[in-house]
């Protein structure tokens, strides 16, 4: 090996690692909701400050959000689901990783009307961290690639307790709508 | 040349490290702004026990509010100790702004009126904006209309009464907070013994959670002035109770009056005499914007 194969190999290797971080997809203000109905009253909250990436090399995403982000219409509700419920001080964030199966980036590239994957990973909340396997439903919007999940969480799986004469209030199940736009430069 | 070599594959292998797939989310999580972040709920409710706390509530929020004072434990048997008796406050209480509630009430200790505007001076605060304590402004105009059986000449001035006070609290921990409250409180008369006089106090009081939806609250007002052997400083010990929209208070107090000018300079009880009234404060919230 002469030295001048050996100095194009080290520029491969250098400019290797910003070539993977540019196969990144990012989300600043990604949006995330939830909504629970119970007999009494339904509890729903917006955040638009989650933050989510998507790697395009394998399909690899994460996404993370502040709880004090999400907003409710009533006040004392915002601040009981901080203060008494998920406890927001002792654990502030809400995260998810996962990777989504059989992913190609040509696959993307390609989408007519729209894709969907199903995603394998864990979600963290409340402290506590589970497996889920929400779907993934990939769309264009003008240049932007879009991306929407929804599943159903169970509160109990993340530790979040209700006390007995809260029943009336609030429900077991939330069900959690998120949507994700990055931008891309394939267009 | 070795050196060289040696030097830009360590360089490559870090740069790798940093973009490894397995951190996608530690490296979206480092890019999480660090923003000033507001130390919420130092206080269950509005009221510490007796007197304000520095919590306003938020924008659009109507408070309900009933509070409630039996007579004396020691008032023996026949009183139902204390049962018998009633001294009530009800009001409404609105947040204009964030940060600025208003509130008018009625009393039927001396079937007094109340108003008060309270606003959030400072807010406790961490993060990228450090801001060590809360400070609220209040202020309140109380009128009793309770009429006279006497003669004595009564001036619409010497029905009035108002108070200034400055909050200053702070939010230790999760469960520990305390606060301060220099209180001016101006009397047109006050009733007990009729001579006129402001009162100065400096109330101090604290709650410690013991559970998310738990509290132990205790309050003192001690008046800087001769107060003589008829007037006390108000005490009181409580607990706070949180359901939903409500947060339910409990206390122990020899005040017998809920307002600012009635606790702090009139009361006549003496809480280590047994003069001690159990009450309560109940508050519901309506969202109307």
């Amino acid at each position: 090996m002469n030295w001048m194969n050996k100095k194009h190999i080290f520029l491969l290797l250098i400019l290797l690692p910003f070539a993977t971080q540019a196969q990144r997809l990012m989300d600043r203000h990604g949006k995330v909701k939830f909504f629970s109905e119970a007999p009494l009253e339904n509890i729903e909250a917006d955040n638009s400050q989650a933050l989510a990436a998507l790697d395009l090399s394998n399909g690899n995403v994460a996404v993370t959000m502040l709880m004090k982000s999400f907003h409710f219409d009533k006040s004392l509700m915002e601040e009981h689901f901080n203060e008494n419920y998920i406890e927001s001080d002792k654990f502030p964030k809400a995260t998810y990783k996962g990777v989504l199966k059989n992913f190609k980036k040509e696959n993307l590239n390609s989408i007519q009307d729209s894709l969907k994957l199903s995603s394998q990973g864990e979600l963290s909340l409340h402290g506590k961290t589970n497996k889920v396997s929400p779907d993934v439903v990939f769309y264009k919007n003008g240049n932007k690639l879009m991306a929407k999940t929804q599943f159903v969480i169970k509160i109990d799986d993340y530790d979040v307790k209700v006390p007995k004469m809260m029943i009336q209030n609030i429900a077991e199940e939330v069900l959690v709508t998120a949507i994700f736009s990055f931008e891309t430069e394939t267009n | 040349m070795k050196k060289l070599t040696f030097t830009l594959i360590l360089l490559c292998l870090m740069a790798m490290k940093g973009y490894s797939q397995d951190d996608l989310l530690s490296d979206l999580e480092a890019e999480q702004p660090e923003g000033p972040q507001i130390v919420t709920s130092t206080f269950k409710g509005t009221r510490l026990i007796n007197g304000h706390s520095v919590e306003t509530r938020k924008e659009g929020t109507l408070e309900f509010m009933i509070s409630h004072r039996f007579g004396t434990l020691n008032s023996g048997s026949y009183n139902f100790w204390g049962l018998d008796q009633a001294s009530i406050r009800i009001a409404l209480e609105y947040a204009v702004f964030d940060r600025f509630m208003i509130g008018v009430g009625r009393s039927s200790y001396q079937k007094t009126y109340d108003g008060y505007l309270k606003y959030k001076l400072l807010q406790q605060q961490k993060g990228s904006v450090n801001m060590p304590i809360s400070v609220v402004l209040f202020s309140s105009l109380a009128i009793k209309t309770l009429k006279r059986t006497d003669d004595f000449p009564v001036t619409f001035d010497d029905k009035l009464a108002s108070t200034y006070q400055m909050l200053i609290a702070r939010k230790f921990s999760d469960r520990l907070s305390l606060q301060v409250s220099p209180t001016f409180v101006q009397y047109g008369l006050i009733e007990a013994n009729e001579t006129r006089g402001d009162v100065l106090a400096i109330g101090v009081g604290g709650r410690l959670k013991l559970t998310n939806r738990l509290a132990i609250n205790a309050e003192y007002f001690p008046q800087l002035r001769d107060k003589g052997d008829q007037f006390q400083n108000a005490f009181a010990i409580g607990v706070d109770i949180e359901t939903g929209g409500h947060v339910f208070q409990l206390q122990f107090t020899n005040a017998t009056s809920m307002i600012e000018k009635g606790f702090v300079g009139e009361s006549t009880n003496d809480f280590f005499d047994g003069d001690i009234h159990f009450g309560f404060n109940i508050s519901r919230a309506f969202q109307l914007k």
